[in-house]
């Protein structure tokens, strides 16, 4: 939402929308490059942003966008520094989502969503948003637990699917 | 929190413009329009190749190549150009989606190699001594020309994570448009002579745009 308005050229929003990044993006950088502060490297993926915002999607998620500007700044500085460095490519988009803004992730989950089959986001959305067990999603549903389970398992690998994990680094 | 990013981010919000987001939908308008106008070319200055004359005059074409090789190479073309657009953004990826038209095409020419290598031999080394320098030479250039043009139009607002990857789709997807335009007017339909000649002119212009993209497409 803050990206759109971003786009339309709305300060207000893109201030708020870069200072929520902020301590998102350290934290994203500092648990990747052991031994920095980050900051020059938010600064840059800062500016990136910036430059390069004509190329978000509004239709799309925000957080596979600015993981992936993001990941390219991280990339950039590894290979600038000659250092060796795990590039996490794995980010849960459904769990533990740092320091990521609450509304961010929460709409980019729901757009995730859309995409697939509505009984297998309703499970996920009860099991992962609502934190209901999967005992609870059962009775919820009327489905056994084990048809749950897989349902939430089959959906979390379509939602990475969608999103591009493990889909390995960025190329020279 | 250190003064610095925050005047960033006071300098990045005042200096905020609205901006038109990244959509394919001008992309493949150009791309359609740039195979129309090529095709129109070949057929005006190089002349039409029979069957296809034939067929403007309402006579139906005596080989299917006539009609299929210009399809071959623009299903070939669209899929490429389906995979500059996934590309272009930061969190764009090549998707087995976007790469089963150029499989599929792939796959039919190999499959045509192979049956004329076991079952009309001859006509393999007749085609690859068939003279392609009109052929290689349009295609290559025709291509080269198409990248420029999707170059200012598209790939200069791109941000991809694959540079080389997204200049060789680019080369490719213009290449084959080319090619496609150009068998308008060629009527060489041996199978080695499209995977040599044809095929080797669109792969120079993807390796051209390759090595352009690892050079320019970083941001």
């Amino acid at each position: 939402m803050l990206m759109r308005a971003a786009q339309a050229g709305d300060q207000r929003a893109y201030r708020d929308l870069l200072q929520q990044l902020r301590p998102w993006l350290l934290s994203y950088f500092r648990r990747r490059l052991k031994g920095s502060d980050g900051e020059d490297l938010v600064q840059m993926t800062l500016l990136s942003l910036h430059t390069k915002r004509d190329t978000y999607d509004p239709a799309a998620p925000f957080m596979p966008w600015i993981a992936a500007v993001a990941r390219n700044k991280l990339i950039d500085h590894v290979r600038r520094a000659g250092r060796r460095v795990e590039v996490e490519l794995d980010e849960d988009l459904i769990g533990d989502g740092g320091d990521l803004p609450a509304d961010l992730a929460r709409r980019d989950v729901e757009m995730l969503l859309k995409q697939l089959p509505k009984d297998q986001a309703r499970i996920i959305g009860l099991h992962k948003l609502k934190e209901l067990s999967v005992e609870e999603v059962s009775a919820a549903t009327g489905k056994s637990s084990s048809a749950v389970k897989v349902a939430v398992h089959r959906g979390l690998k379509k939602l990475q699917a969608l999103v591009g994990v493990k889909t390995g680094g960025a190329d020279e | 929190m250190s003064d610095a990013p925050d005047k960033l981010i006071d300098d990045l919000a005042g200096a905020l413009r609205p901006v038109r987001p990244l959509q394919a939908r001008p992309m493949w308008l150009a791309a359609a329009a740039a195979l129309a106008m090529a095709a129109l070319y070949i057929f005006f200055y190089y002349g039409p190749r029979p069957e296809i004359a034939a067929m403007v005059h309402g006579q139906p074409p005596k080989t299917m190549m006539a009609w299929f090789k210009p399809l071959l190479f623009a299903v070939t073309g669209a899929g490429a150009f389906w995979a500059v657009a996934d590309l272009a953004r930061p969190e764009g990826r090549l998707r087995s989606r976007t790469l089963l038209p150029l499989m599929v095409a792939l796959a039919i020419e190999v499959a045509a190699l192979l049956r004329d290598a076991f079952m009309q031999p001859a006509e393999v080394m007749t085609g690859l001594q068939q003279p392609a320098i009109l052929c290689m030479t349009t295609i290559v250039c025709g291509g080269l020309a198409g990248l420029i043009v999707l170059w200012r139009l598209w790939l200069k607002r791109a941000a991809t994570s694959y540079p080389v990857l997204l200049g060789a789709m680019a080369g490719l997807a213009t290449g084959a448009f080319m090619a496609a335009a150009y068998a308008v007017h060629c009527d060489r339909d041996w199978s080695s002579y499209i995977l040599v000649y044809y095929a080797g002119g669109v792969a120079i212009t993807a390796g051209v745009a390759a090595w352009l993209g690892k050079r320019f497409l970083r941001w």
